[in-house]
């Protein structure tokens, strides 16, 4: 088999997601030249991007102070109706907004959809000259010799099931850079290698996780209050931890979904099927009736917080 | 739960770690440990927005969603008046949470309505999902005994549930030991079997670059 190629840079990062793309924008701000090159595995930024999302506009305030004005999506809906739900089989009682302290209730976020900003945030990043390479999977870690972390290898293409080269076979290229930032998101596939190899999880809990499942619709305009976020919880849930989200955003469009937290202990559960039968509560329904189901996905969710963040720094990384 | 949200912290730690990176190079360093992103972290406001609801989670799995979500407002609400709790509580990996499929009663979901309500396939293929064909399997099994013997006579093949793409199937036929089959083109790359398959028997492995979900404002 012939030498990879390799290409040198001074940080190579995985994953452009919003934490990847903040470190690279960050970079390039405090120093133009250094070289910083993202690796995404989707097939352009924002395609694996999923989330409700509410978003607390404080990372986006550091990063780049006046976003509102440059263009970035996430401005169109800001949550302007906070409601939380305890749905019962038929109804609902409105969790009113005094049982809840100041630090819950999305005072000054917005809401929008996660993967459209990230694609702004790529647009800014290239601007300041960060490589973006999308539908470059980074498939394995290297290493130097001192154990210390050299840079990823990207995936060959081409590569048959029984593991032969197809006539449009491309061997993998080796990324090299000073400094390699893992930035892969929930459950991490070369994160998952690294805790183990450096001990990172040695001094915190397990991290545990929920997953989140995601309709987008077109509805009816007559239902439809930009900037409203519904939090639910309750039913259909009765073997489960989780609850429901419906987010009116921009375009008439509504993002909803449900999240089951995985800690769940009946095998027969189903959190796709909850999400479903959720949808069909009085409350919900009215909402949805008349419109348009436009997209689905799913992804999990790391729960853990505080006690589950593993050690964050080991030689030649993060 | 404590907030749904975590964009702006995904935001700070890649700050953070920039900033630790842009000192690195400045003093001409590299590939060592950049000890001064862990206490970035440590020093910034992710770590006390995250120590403030520490325990909400626990609490509820502990004492179940009535009750925990009771102990979880008192909680936050000494929090927030700035009382802190002297203990942290534990998590448990959810890998090991399942009970056996005899010791748990079945349940039944409703038909999909095909209005407001949707079967697997339907709704994966609003996901774009589309992985080059003919490929190695980039979910794998690494003992398909064990996947037999435990996922499926044990625990009632769970995958086949929490999967939200329907990648994973078990095919019974009379006469036949049952098939795992694996659809990984279907795959939206979630993660949940790496982190909910009771035996860690399924591995994660990133597929063919570009493959995935095709989502278009997600």
């Amino acid at each position: 088999m012939s030498e990879r190629e390799s290409m040198p840079y001074d940080v190579v990062i995985v994953g452009a997601g919003p934490a990847g793309l903040s470190a690279a924008i960050r970079i390039k701000q405090k120093s133009p030249d250094t070289s910083v090159v993202i690796l995404e595995k989707g097939s352009e930024v924002g395609a694996h991007i999923l989330s409700g999302a509410v978003v607390d506009p404080k990372g986006l305030d550091e990063l780049i102070p006046d976003w509102r004005d440059q263009g970035c999506p996430m401005a169109e809906a800001p949550v302007n109706d906070n409601q939380h739900w305890i749905l019962t089989k038929k109804g609902k009682y409105n969790l009113p907004h005094f049982l809840t302290p100041g630090f819950m209730h999305n005072k000054g976020t917005y809401t929008g959809s996660l993967g459209n900003m990230c694609r702004w945030l790529a647009q800014q990043a290239e601007n300041l000259g960060v490589e973006i390479f999308p539908g470059f999977a980074a498939a394995e870690i290297l290493y130097n010799d001192d154990g210390s972390v050299k840079g990823v290898v990207t995936g060959d293409m081409g590569v048959a099931k029984d593991g032969s080269h197809k006539p449009d076979y491309m061997q993998g290229m080796e990324i090299h850079g000073k400094y390699t930032l893992f930035a892969e998101g929930v459950r991490g596939h070369l994160t998952k290698q690294l805790k183990p190899k450096f001990a990172l999880d040695a001094d915190c809990q397990p991290q545990v996780y929920g997953i989140g499942i995601k309709e987008l619709w077109d509805i009816n305009p007559e239902n439809h209050t930009t900037g409203r976020v519904i939090h639910s919880q309750g039913w259909p849930l009765s073997d489960a931890n989780g609850g429901g989200f419906l987010y009116h955003q921009a375009n008439g469009q509504v993002a909803l979904g449900f999240v089951v937290w995985l800690n769940y202990s009946n095998p027969f559960l189903s959190p796709f099927e909850e999400m479903q039968r959720w949808k069909t509560h009085p409350e919900i329904r009215k909402i949805l009736e008349g419109g348009k189901r436009v997209s689905y996905g799913a992804r999990a969710i790391s729960d853990g917080g505080f006690q589950s963040v593993p050690k964050l720094a080991f030689p030649g990384v993060h | 739960m404590p907030r749904i949200k975590g964009t702006h912290t995904a935001m700070k730690s890649g700050m953070l770690a920039a900033d630790a990176i842009v000192d690195a190079l400045a003093a001409g360093r590299a590939n060592d440990e950049l000890t001064s992103y862990q206490s970035g972290y440590e020093n910034s406001w992710i770590y006390s927005e995250l120590r403030m609801v520490r325990n909400i989670l626990p609490l509820v799995e502990k004492y179940g969603n009535f009750w925990g979500t009771m102990l979880s407002g008192i909680n936050m609400w000494l929090e927030n008046f700035g009382v802190r709790m002297p203990f942290t509580m534990k998590h448990h990996a959810d890998h090991n949470a399942l009970r056996r499929k005899d010791h748990v009663h079945k349940i039944d979901y409703p038909k999909p309505d095909g209005v407001i309500s949707f079967d697997r396939l339907s709704s994966v293929f609003l996901s774009n999902t589309n992985h080059a064909e003919d490929q190695p399997v980039h979910l794998q099994v690494k003992d398909s005994e064990l996947q037999l013997s435990s996922e499926l006579n044990i625990f009632a093949g769970p995958s086949t549930r929490y999967c939200p793409a329907g990648v994973y199937e078990w095919i019974e036929e009379e006469g036949k030991e049952p098939q795992y089959q694996i659809n990984s083109q279907n795959c939206v790359h979630c993660k949940t079997c790496d982190i909910k398959d009771p035996n860690q028997n399924i591995n994660w492995v990133v597929p063919e670059g570009g493959g995935g979900p095709n989502y278009p404002n997600m």
